[in-house]
Protein backbone atom coordinates (compact mmCIF):
# COMPACT_ATOMS: atom_id res chain seq x y z
CA UNK A 1 0.00 0.00 0.00
CA UNK A 2 1.32 3.42 -0.90
CA UNK A 3 2.01 6.08 1.67
CA UNK A 4 -0.93 8.27 0.66
CA UNK A 5 -3.23 5.28 0.93
CA UNK A 6 -1.85 4.42 4.33
CA UNK A 7 -2.29 7.98 5.49
CA UNK A 8 -5.81 7.93 4.16
CA UNK A 9 -6.49 4.75 6.10
CA UNK A 10 -5.05 6.22 9.29
CA UNK A 11 -7.16 9.31 8.94
CA UNK A 12 -10.32 7.31 8.33
CA UNK A 13 -9.56 4.83 11.10
CA UNK A 14 -8.91 7.58 13.64
CA UNK A 15 -12.33 9.05 12.97
CA UNK A 16 -14.19 5.75 12.67
CA UNK A 17 -12.71 4.03 15.69
CA UNK A 18 -14.84 5.61 18.45
CA UNK A 19 -18.03 4.94 16.56
CA UNK A 20 -17.07 1.36 15.77
CA UNK A 21 -16.15 0.78 19.39
CA UNK A 22 -19.49 2.03 20.71
CA UNK A 23 -21.40 -0.06 18.21
CA UNK A 24 -19.25 -3.07 19.05
CA UNK A 25 -20.05 -2.51 22.70
CA UNK A 26 -23.78 -2.56 22.03
CA UNK A 27 -23.38 -5.72 19.97
CA UNK A 28 -21.18 -7.49 22.52
CA UNK A 29 -22.02 -5.86 25.87
CA UNK A 30 -18.36 -5.69 26.89
CA UNK A 31 -16.06 -2.72 26.41
CA UNK A 32 -12.88 -4.80 26.30
CA UNK A 33 -14.35 -7.16 23.76
CA UNK A 34 -15.62 -4.14 21.87
CA UNK A 35 -12.08 -2.82 21.62
CA UNK A 36 -10.84 -6.18 20.35
CA UNK A 37 -13.62 -6.28 17.77
CA UNK A 38 -12.83 -2.76 16.67
CA UNK A 39 -9.16 -3.54 16.31
CA UNK A 40 -9.90 -6.73 14.40
CA UNK A 41 -12.20 -4.77 12.11
CA UNK A 42 -9.53 -2.16 11.43
CA UNK A 43 -6.95 -4.85 10.72
CA UNK A 44 -9.26 -6.52 8.21
CA UNK A 45 -10.08 -3.24 6.55
CA UNK A 46 -6.44 -2.20 6.31
CA UNK A 47 -5.69 -5.38 4.42
CA UNK A 48 -8.20 -4.47 1.72
CA UNK A 49 -8.12 -0.70 2.10
CA UNK A 50 -7.40 0.17 -1.54
CA UNK A 51 -10.52 -1.71 -2.59
CA UNK A 52 -12.63 -0.39 0.29
CA UNK A 53 -11.48 3.14 -0.30
CA UNK A 54 -12.21 2.89 -4.00
CA UNK A 55 -15.73 1.70 -3.23
CA UNK A 56 -16.44 5.06 -1.62
CA UNK A 57 -18.31 3.55 1.31
CA UNK A 58 -15.73 2.52 3.91
CA UNK A 59 -18.14 3.12 6.80
CA UNK A 60 -20.69 0.73 5.41
CA UNK A 61 -18.02 -1.88 4.74
CA UNK A 62 -16.65 -1.37 8.24
CA UNK A 63 -20.06 -1.92 9.78
CA UNK A 64 -20.50 -5.13 7.82
CA UNK A 65 -17.05 -6.31 8.85
CA UNK A 66 -17.71 -5.46 12.48
CA UNK A 67 -20.95 -7.42 12.48
CA UNK A 68 -19.17 -10.41 10.93
CA UNK A 69 -16.34 -10.19 13.47
CA UNK A 70 -18.85 -10.11 16.31
CA UNK A 71 -20.71 -13.12 14.96
CA UNK A 72 -17.49 -15.06 14.49
CA UNK A 73 -16.41 -14.20 18.01
CA UNK A 74 -19.75 -15.24 19.47
CA UNK A 75 -19.39 -18.63 17.75
CA UNK A 76 -16.04 -19.43 19.31
CA UNK A 77 -16.25 -22.31 21.75
CA UNK A 78 -14.99 -20.37 24.73
CA UNK A 79 -17.83 -17.89 24.30
CA UNK A 80 -20.49 -20.54 24.61
CA UNK A 81 -22.22 -21.85 27.67
CA UNK A 82 -20.07 -23.18 30.45
CA UNK A 83 -20.76 -24.74 33.81
CA UNK A 84 -20.23 -22.62 36.92
CA UNK A 85 -20.44 -23.41 40.61
CA UNK A 86 -22.39 -20.32 41.55
CA UNK A 87 -25.01 -18.65 39.45
CA UNK A 88 -24.15 -15.04 38.64
CA UNK A 89 -26.11 -12.32 40.37
CA UNK A 90 -28.96 -10.93 38.35
CA UNK A 91 -31.00 -7.86 38.99
CA UNK A 92 -34.50 -8.30 40.32
CA UNK A 93 -37.27 -6.89 38.13
CA UNK A 94 -38.02 -3.28 38.96
CA UNK A 95 -34.90 -2.81 41.03
CA UNK A 96 -33.07 -0.51 38.66
CA UNK A 97 -32.49 2.74 40.44
CA UNK A 98 -29.90 4.77 38.61
CA UNK A 99 -28.23 5.19 35.29
CA UNK A 100 -25.82 2.33 35.90
CA UNK A 101 -28.66 -0.04 36.62
CA UNK A 102 -30.57 1.23 33.64
CA UNK A 103 -27.53 0.52 31.49
CA UNK A 104 -27.25 -2.99 32.90
CA UNK A 105 -30.91 -3.61 32.24
CA UNK A 106 -30.63 -2.45 28.65
CA UNK A 107 -27.50 -4.48 27.94
CA UNK A 108 -29.04 -7.53 29.54
CA UNK A 109 -32.15 -7.06 27.42
CA UNK A 110 -30.09 -6.64 24.26
CA UNK A 111 -28.18 -9.80 25.11
CA UNK A 112 -31.41 -11.68 25.61
CA UNK A 113 -32.93 -10.72 22.28
CA UNK A 114 -29.63 -11.72 20.71
CA UNK A 115 -28.71 -12.62 17.17
CA UNK A 116 -29.82 -10.62 14.20
CA UNK A 117 -32.55 -8.82 16.13
CA UNK A 118 -29.97 -7.29 18.43
CA UNK A 119 -27.84 -6.29 15.47
CA UNK A 120 -30.82 -4.77 13.67
CA UNK A 121 -31.96 -2.83 16.73
CA UNK A 122 -28.46 -1.45 17.27
CA UNK A 123 -27.97 -0.53 13.62
CA UNK A 124 -31.38 1.09 13.33
CA UNK A 125 -31.64 2.88 16.66
CA UNK A 126 -28.02 3.63 17.45
CA UNK A 127 -26.35 3.84 14.08
CA UNK A 128 -29.51 5.44 12.72
CA UNK A 129 -29.33 3.45 9.52
CA UNK A 130 -32.40 3.24 7.35
CA UNK A 131 -34.18 -0.05 6.71
CA UNK A 132 -32.55 -0.30 3.30
CA UNK A 133 -29.08 0.42 4.70
CA UNK A 134 -29.47 -2.23 7.39
CA UNK A 135 -30.69 -4.65 4.75
CA UNK A 136 -27.60 -3.90 2.71
CA UNK A 137 -25.22 -4.35 5.64
CA UNK A 138 -26.77 -7.66 6.71
CA UNK A 139 -27.57 -8.99 3.26
CA UNK A 140 -31.26 -9.30 4.05
CA UNK A 141 -34.34 -7.98 2.33
CA UNK A 142 -35.97 -4.82 3.63
CA UNK A 143 -39.08 -6.77 4.62
CA UNK A 144 -37.11 -9.04 6.89
CA UNK A 145 -35.36 -6.06 8.48
CA UNK A 146 -38.75 -4.49 9.19
CA UNK A 147 -40.21 -7.63 10.71
CA UNK A 148 -37.10 -8.43 12.75
CA UNK A 149 -36.94 -4.84 13.89
CA UNK A 150 -40.56 -5.00 15.04
CA UNK A 151 -39.97 -8.28 16.85
CA UNK A 152 -36.76 -7.00 18.42
CA UNK A 153 -38.52 -3.88 19.69
CA UNK A 154 -41.39 -5.95 21.01
CA UNK A 155 -38.97 -8.11 22.95
CA UNK A 156 -37.12 -5.10 24.25
CA UNK A 157 -40.37 -3.57 25.43
CA UNK A 158 -41.31 -6.77 27.16
CA UNK A 159 -37.94 -7.12 28.83
CA UNK A 160 -37.51 -3.47 29.74
CA UNK A 161 -41.02 -2.69 30.86
CA UNK A 162 -40.76 -4.87 33.91
CA UNK A 163 -37.22 -4.00 34.80
CA UNK A 164 -36.81 -0.30 34.22
CA UNK A 165 -37.83 1.94 37.11
CA UNK A 166 -40.87 4.10 36.64
CA UNK A 167 -38.77 7.24 36.57
CA UNK A 168 -36.58 6.09 33.73
CA UNK A 169 -39.20 5.53 31.09
CA UNK A 170 -41.84 7.89 32.38
CA UNK A 171 -39.43 10.72 32.94
CA UNK A 172 -37.85 10.36 29.52
CA UNK A 173 -34.61 11.88 30.67
CA UNK A 174 -32.84 14.00 28.09
CA UNK A 175 -30.45 12.17 25.85
CA UNK A 176 -26.84 13.11 26.50
CA UNK A 177 -25.11 14.93 23.67
CA UNK A 178 -23.52 11.83 22.27
CA UNK A 179 -24.05 10.31 18.89
CA UNK A 180 -22.23 7.91 16.64
CA UNK A 181 -21.26 10.78 14.42
CA UNK A 182 -18.89 12.06 17.06
CA UNK A 183 -15.44 11.46 15.86
CA UNK A 184 -13.15 12.61 18.64
CA UNK A 185 -11.03 10.09 20.49
CA UNK A 186 -11.61 10.03 24.20
CA UNK A 187 -8.15 9.09 25.27
CA UNK B 1 -43.37 -1.15 36.28
CA UNK B 2 -43.57 1.72 33.85
CA UNK B 3 -46.76 3.18 32.56
CA UNK B 4 -45.28 4.35 29.29
CA UNK B 5 -44.98 2.63 25.99
CA UNK B 6 -41.33 2.36 25.14
CA UNK B 7 -41.41 3.73 21.65
CA UNK B 8 -38.61 4.16 19.14
CA UNK B 9 -37.38 7.51 20.56
CA UNK B 10 -37.23 5.96 24.04
CA UNK B 11 -35.19 3.05 22.76
CA UNK B 12 -32.85 5.48 21.02
CA UNK B 13 -32.45 7.46 24.23
CA UNK B 14 -31.84 4.35 26.32
CA UNK B 15 -29.19 3.09 23.93
CA UNK B 16 -27.50 6.48 23.85
CA UNK B 17 -27.35 6.58 27.64
CA UNK B 18 -25.98 3.05 27.74
CA UNK B 19 -22.81 4.07 25.91
CA UNK B 20 -22.47 7.37 27.73
CA UNK B 21 -20.06 5.95 30.29
CA UNK B 22 -17.56 4.90 27.67
CA UNK B 23 -14.33 4.01 29.45
CA UNK B 24 -10.84 4.96 28.35
CA UNK B 25 -9.30 2.89 25.63
CA UNK B 26 -7.18 -0.12 26.51
CA UNK B 27 -4.70 0.97 23.91
CA UNK B 28 -3.80 4.54 23.08
CA UNK B 29 -5.22 5.65 19.75
CA UNK B 30 -1.88 6.11 18.04
CA UNK B 31 -0.63 2.73 19.27
CA UNK B 32 -3.87 1.11 18.20
CA UNK B 33 -3.61 2.48 14.69
CA UNK B 34 0.04 1.46 14.45
CA UNK B 35 -0.88 -2.02 15.64
CA UNK B 36 -3.75 -2.22 13.17
CA UNK B 37 -1.52 -1.14 10.33
CA UNK B 38 1.18 -3.64 11.31
CA UNK B 39 -1.30 -6.48 11.70
CA UNK B 40 -3.01 -5.47 8.48
CA UNK B 41 0.31 -5.65 6.66
CA UNK B 42 0.94 -9.15 8.01
CA UNK B 43 -2.55 -10.10 6.95
CA UNK B 44 -1.99 -8.82 3.44
CA UNK B 45 1.24 -10.79 3.22
CA UNK B 46 -0.49 -13.91 4.48
CA UNK B 47 -3.30 -13.40 2.01
CA UNK B 48 -0.88 -13.03 -0.85
CA UNK B 49 1.01 -16.09 0.34
CA UNK B 50 -2.21 -18.08 0.51
CA UNK B 51 -3.16 -17.08 -2.98
CA UNK B 52 0.35 -17.89 -4.13
CA UNK B 53 0.09 -21.31 -2.52
CA UNK B 54 -3.19 -21.87 -4.29
CA UNK B 55 -1.66 -20.97 -7.63
CA UNK B 56 1.24 -23.33 -6.95
CA UNK B 57 -1.25 -26.05 -6.13
CA UNK B 58 -3.09 -25.41 -9.37
CA UNK B 59 0.16 -25.46 -11.32
CA UNK B 60 1.17 -28.70 -9.64
CA UNK B 61 -2.25 -30.06 -10.43
CA UNK B 62 -1.91 -29.26 -14.10
CA UNK B 63 1.54 -30.80 -14.23
CA UNK B 64 0.63 -33.90 -12.29
CA UNK B 65 -2.90 -34.56 -13.43
CA UNK B 66 -4.56 -33.75 -10.14
CA UNK B 67 -8.31 -33.57 -10.39
CA UNK B 68 -9.23 -31.57 -7.32
CA UNK B 69 -7.69 -28.65 -5.55
CA UNK B 70 -8.89 -26.52 -2.73
CA UNK B 71 -8.29 -22.82 -2.69
CA UNK B 72 -8.23 -21.16 0.70
CA UNK B 73 -10.78 -18.50 1.27
CA UNK B 74 -9.34 -15.04 1.36
CA UNK B 75 -8.95 -14.11 5.01
CA UNK B 76 -9.23 -10.43 4.39
CA UNK B 77 -12.51 -10.13 2.63
CA UNK B 78 -15.41 -10.93 4.91
CA UNK B 79 -18.60 -10.39 3.12
CA UNK B 80 -22.28 -10.90 3.38
CA UNK B 81 -23.81 -12.01 0.15
CA UNK B 82 -27.02 -10.20 -0.53
CA UNK B 83 -30.00 -12.15 -1.68
CA UNK B 84 -29.59 -15.27 0.33
CA UNK B 85 -29.25 -13.36 3.55
CA UNK B 86 -26.79 -15.90 4.75
CA UNK B 87 -23.35 -15.32 6.13
CA UNK B 88 -20.89 -16.88 3.80
CA UNK B 89 -17.21 -16.59 3.22
CA UNK B 90 -15.99 -15.04 0.10
CA UNK B 91 -13.79 -17.27 -2.00
CA UNK B 92 -11.05 -15.73 -4.04
CA UNK B 93 -10.32 -18.27 -6.70
CA UNK B 94 -8.02 -18.09 -9.69
CA UNK B 95 -9.97 -17.51 -12.86
CA UNK B 96 -9.24 -20.99 -14.13
CA UNK B 97 -11.20 -22.72 -11.41
CA UNK B 98 -14.88 -22.68 -10.55
CA UNK B 99 -15.79 -22.11 -6.91
CA UNK B 100 -18.53 -24.16 -5.34
CA UNK B 101 -20.73 -23.23 -2.43
CA UNK B 102 -18.53 -25.05 0.03
CA UNK B 103 -15.39 -23.25 -1.01
CA UNK B 104 -13.92 -26.27 -2.73
CA UNK B 105 -13.03 -25.65 -6.31
CA UNK B 106 -12.94 -28.00 -9.20
CA UNK B 107 -11.06 -27.59 -12.37
CA UNK B 108 -13.50 -26.95 -15.17
CA UNK B 109 -12.58 -30.12 -17.00
CA UNK B 110 -10.39 -33.15 -16.40
CA UNK B 111 -6.79 -32.35 -17.11
CA UNK B 112 -4.99 -35.02 -19.11
CA UNK B 113 -1.75 -36.19 -17.63
CA UNK B 114 1.29 -34.85 -19.32
CA UNK B 115 3.98 -37.52 -19.36
CA UNK B 116 7.41 -36.19 -18.67
CA UNK B 117 9.90 -38.29 -20.50
CA UNK B 118 12.77 -37.27 -18.31
CA UNK B 119 11.18 -37.81 -14.94
CA UNK B 120 10.99 -41.10 -13.12
CA UNK B 121 7.43 -41.64 -12.02
CA UNK B 122 7.08 -42.23 -8.31
CA UNK B 123 4.15 -44.53 -8.92
CA UNK B 124 3.89 -46.56 -12.06
CA UNK B 125 0.78 -45.73 -14.00
CA UNK B 126 -1.61 -48.54 -14.38
CA UNK B 127 -2.42 -50.15 -17.63
CA UNK B 128 -5.27 -47.87 -18.48
CA UNK B 129 -3.19 -44.80 -17.94
CA UNK B 130 -5.58 -43.43 -15.32
CA UNK B 131 -4.10 -41.04 -12.84
CA UNK B 132 -4.75 -41.42 -9.15
CA UNK B 133 -6.31 -38.18 -7.94
CA UNK B 134 -4.27 -36.35 -5.38
CA UNK B 135 -5.90 -33.84 -3.09
CA UNK B 136 -3.72 -31.02 -2.05
CA UNK B 137 -3.79 -30.31 1.67
CA UNK B 138 -5.89 -27.36 2.64
CA UNK B 139 -3.85 -24.71 4.39
CA UNK B 140 -4.91 -23.98 7.93
CA UNK B 141 -7.21 -21.00 8.28
CA UNK B 142 -5.13 -17.90 8.56
CA UNK B 143 -7.60 -15.41 9.87
CA UNK B 144 -8.59 -15.18 13.48
CA UNK B 145 -12.32 -14.95 13.69
CA UNK B 146 -12.65 -15.37 9.97
CA UNK B 147 -16.11 -15.46 8.53
CA UNK B 148 -17.74 -18.86 8.47
CA UNK B 149 -17.34 -20.18 4.93
CA UNK B 150 -20.12 -22.70 5.32
CA UNK B 151 -23.53 -21.50 4.25
CA UNK B 152 -26.40 -22.20 6.58
CA UNK B 153 -28.24 -25.46 6.05
CA UNK B 154 -31.17 -25.20 3.67
CA UNK B 155 -34.51 -24.72 5.30
CA UNK B 156 -37.13 -27.42 5.08
CA UNK B 157 -38.55 -26.99 1.55
CA UNK B 158 -41.97 -28.19 2.62
CA UNK B 159 -42.11 -25.64 5.40
CA UNK B 160 -40.95 -22.92 3.05
CA UNK B 161 -43.63 -23.82 0.54
CA UNK B 162 -46.28 -23.65 3.26
CA UNK B 163 -45.04 -20.29 4.44
CA UNK B 164 -44.94 -18.98 0.91
CA UNK B 165 -48.46 -20.26 0.23
CA UNK B 166 -49.62 -18.58 3.42
CA UNK B 167 -48.16 -15.24 2.37
CA UNK B 168 -49.63 -15.56 -1.11
CA UNK B 169 -53.08 -16.36 0.21
CA UNK B 170 -52.99 -13.38 2.60
CA UNK B 171 -51.91 -11.10 -0.24
CA UNK B 172 -54.80 -12.42 -2.30
CA UNK B 173 -57.20 -11.80 0.57
CA UNK B 174 -56.04 -8.19 0.61
CA UNK B 175 -56.56 -7.98 -3.18
CA UNK B 176 -52.90 -7.08 -3.45
CA UNK B 177 -50.16 -7.81 -5.91
CA UNK B 178 -46.89 -9.29 -4.71
CA UNK B 179 -44.08 -7.11 -6.03
CA UNK B 180 -41.17 -8.99 -4.45
CA UNK B 181 -40.91 -12.16 -2.44
CA UNK B 182 -37.77 -13.19 -0.59
CA UNK B 183 -36.53 -16.12 1.45
CA UNK B 184 -34.04 -14.79 3.98
CA UNK B 185 -31.85 -16.98 6.14
CA UNK B 186 -30.00 -15.43 9.04
CA UNK B 187 -28.56 -16.42 12.41
CA UNK B 188 -30.80 -15.96 15.40
CA UNK B 189 -30.04 -16.62 19.03
CA UNK B 190 -31.82 -18.31 21.86
CA UNK B 191 -29.70 -17.64 24.89
CA UNK B 192 -26.25 -18.52 23.72
CA UNK B 193 -27.46 -21.00 21.15
CA UNK B 194 -27.44 -19.97 17.55
CA UNK B 195 -29.85 -21.25 14.99
CA UNK B 196 -30.70 -20.33 11.45
CA UNK B 197 -34.05 -18.68 10.97
CA UNK B 198 -35.77 -18.54 7.62
CA UNK B 199 -38.25 -15.83 6.80
CA UNK B 200 -40.51 -15.60 3.78
CA UNK B 201 -41.53 -12.05 3.12
CA UNK B 202 -43.41 -10.24 0.42
CA UNK B 203 -43.88 -6.62 -0.50
CA UNK B 204 -47.49 -6.23 -1.55
CA UNK B 205 -49.14 -3.33 -3.32
CA UNK B 206 -52.84 -2.58 -3.28
CA UNK B 207 -55.00 0.20 -4.61
CA UNK B 208 -54.64 1.99 -1.28
CA UNK B 209 -50.89 1.58 -0.81
CA UNK B 210 -48.24 -1.00 0.04
CA UNK B 211 -47.49 -3.26 2.97
CA UNK B 212 -45.06 -6.04 3.91
CA UNK B 213 -45.96 -9.52 5.05
CA UNK B 214 -43.37 -11.69 6.73
CA UNK B 215 -43.81 -15.29 7.86
CA UNK B 216 -41.43 -17.59 9.68
CA UNK B 217 -41.63 -20.77 11.71
CA UNK B 218 -39.07 -22.22 14.06
CA UNK B 219 -38.84 -24.47 17.05
CA UNK B 220 -36.55 -22.42 19.21
CA UNK B 221 -38.20 -19.05 19.49
CA UNK B 222 -39.26 -18.48 23.08
CA UNK B 223 -41.62 -15.68 22.07
CA UNK B 224 -44.61 -17.95 21.62
CA UNK B 225 -48.40 -17.72 21.80
CA UNK B 226 -48.52 -17.47 25.57
CA UNK B 227 -45.91 -14.74 25.69
CA UNK B 228 -47.60 -12.62 23.05
CA UNK B 229 -50.98 -13.06 24.68
CA UNK B 230 -49.56 -12.02 28.02
CA UNK B 231 -47.68 -9.06 26.53
CA UNK B 232 -50.66 -7.61 24.79
CA UNK B 233 -53.40 -8.19 27.36
CA UNK B 234 -54.12 -5.08 29.45
CA UNK B 235 -54.40 -7.01 32.68
CA UNK B 236 -51.95 -5.06 34.81
CA UNK B 237 -53.37 -1.63 34.18
CA UNK B 238 -50.38 -0.26 32.35
CA UNK B 239 -50.51 0.90 28.79
CA UNK B 240 -49.62 -1.80 26.33
CA UNK B 241 -47.86 -1.34 23.04
CA UNK B 242 -50.20 -3.90 21.54
CA UNK B 243 -53.67 -5.32 22.03
CA UNK B 244 -55.02 -8.80 21.47
CA UNK B 245 -57.45 -8.80 18.57
CA UNK B 246 -58.30 -12.48 18.70
CA UNK B 247 -56.97 -15.56 20.38
CA UNK B 248 -57.59 -19.23 20.91
CA UNK B 249 -55.68 -21.97 22.67
CA UNK B 250 -53.17 -22.23 19.88
CA UNK B 251 -52.96 -18.79 18.31
CA UNK B 252 -53.09 -15.10 18.99
CA UNK B 253 -53.29 -11.97 16.88
CA UNK B 254 -51.85 -8.82 18.43
CA UNK B 255 -52.26 -5.41 16.88
CA UNK B 256 -50.05 -2.37 17.42
CA UNK B 257 -51.35 1.08 16.61
CA UNK B 258 -48.45 3.40 15.84
CA UNK B 259 -50.65 6.08 14.38
CA UNK B 260 -50.01 8.48 17.26
CA UNK B 261 -46.37 8.83 16.24
CA UNK B 262 -45.60 11.98 14.25
CA UNK B 263 -46.09 11.47 10.56
CA UNK B 264 -47.35 7.92 10.95
CA UNK B 265 -51.09 8.40 10.99
CA UNK B 266 -52.77 5.14 10.05
CA UNK B 267 -49.79 2.95 10.81
CA UNK B 268 -51.22 -0.22 12.28
CA UNK B 269 -49.35 -3.49 12.32
CA UNK B 270 -50.08 -6.95 13.59
CA UNK B 271 -48.28 -10.01 14.82
CA UNK B 272 -49.98 -13.34 14.39
CA UNK B 273 -48.45 -16.21 16.33
CA UNK B 274 -49.65 -19.79 16.17
CA UNK B 275 -48.55 -23.16 17.46
CA UNK B 276 -47.93 -25.34 14.42
CA UNK B 277 -48.69 -29.07 14.37
CA UNK B 278 -44.99 -29.98 14.23
CA UNK B 279 -44.22 -28.13 17.45
CA UNK B 280 -42.78 -25.02 15.87
CA UNK B 281 -44.16 -21.52 16.25
CA UNK B 282 -45.58 -19.70 13.25
CA UNK B 283 -44.96 -15.98 13.27
CA UNK B 284 -46.60 -13.63 10.77
CA UNK B 285 -45.79 -9.93 10.83
CA UNK B 286 -47.58 -7.13 8.96
CA UNK B 287 -45.95 -3.72 8.45
CA UNK B 288 -47.67 -1.00 6.48
CA UNK B 289 -44.95 1.56 5.93
CA UNK B 290 -42.21 2.34 3.50
CA UNK B 291 -39.33 4.24 4.97
CA UNK B 292 -38.27 7.55 3.49
CA UNK B 293 -35.15 9.58 4.25
CA UNK B 294 -35.13 11.18 7.70
CA UNK B 295 -37.14 8.41 9.35
CA UNK B 296 -40.25 9.53 7.55
CA UNK B 297 -42.68 6.78 6.76
CA UNK B 298 -45.12 6.47 3.90
CA UNK B 299 -48.01 4.64 5.48
CA UNK B 300 -50.04 2.10 3.52
CA UNK B 301 -53.36 0.48 4.39
CA UNK B 302 -53.80 -0.80 7.92
CA UNK B 303 -54.45 -4.49 8.35
CA UNK B 304 -58.10 -3.69 8.90
CA UNK B 305 -58.30 -1.77 5.66
CA UNK B 306 -56.51 -4.59 3.89
CA UNK B 307 -59.07 -7.08 5.14
CA UNK B 308 -56.57 -9.18 7.07
CA UNK B 309 -58.43 -9.85 10.28
CA UNK B 310 -58.06 -12.65 12.80
CA UNK B 311 -60.48 -14.95 10.98
CA UNK B 312 -58.58 -14.53 7.71
CA UNK B 313 -55.24 -15.25 9.34
CA UNK B 314 -56.55 -18.24 11.19
CA UNK B 315 -58.13 -19.66 8.05
CA UNK B 316 -54.94 -19.15 6.03
CA UNK B 317 -52.77 -20.74 8.72
CA UNK B 318 -55.06 -23.72 8.99
CA UNK B 319 -55.32 -24.14 5.23
CA UNK B 320 -51.55 -24.34 5.02
CA UNK B 321 -51.23 -26.79 7.94
CA UNK B 322 -49.46 -24.21 10.07
CA UNK B 323 -52.00 -24.11 12.88
CA UNK B 324 -52.48 -26.94 15.31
Amino acid sequence: MSNPQENEFRSWAASARPRLRRTAFLLSGDWHLAEDLTQDTLVRIYAVWPRVSASGAPDSYAMRTLVNCQRATARRPWRREHVVDVLPDRMQPGSATDAGDERSVLLDALARIGGSQRTIVVLRYWEDLSVDDVASVLGLSAGTVKSQSARGLARLRELLRDELPQSVAAGRAPVPPLSPSETGETS
Amino acid sequence: MTDQILDEPDIRALIARAVADEPAYDMAPVDALDAAVAAGRRRRVRGQASRGLALVAVAATVAGGVALVRVPSAPTAPNLVAGSGSVVGRVDAPPSVVPSASGATRLPSPIPSLPNPTAVPAVSPNASGAVTPVVTPTPAPTGSGSVEPTPPPPADPLLLSHLEALVRSLAATAHGTIVTMNHDQFPAMLGTREYIQTDVNAHVTTASGAFDLDASANRLDAFDVTTWRSNCSPATGDLKPCTVVGTSTYDVMASSDMGANPGQAGRMTFQYVAAAPDGSTLDVNFENYTEQPGHLKNVGPSWKAAGLDYAALRAAARANTLLR
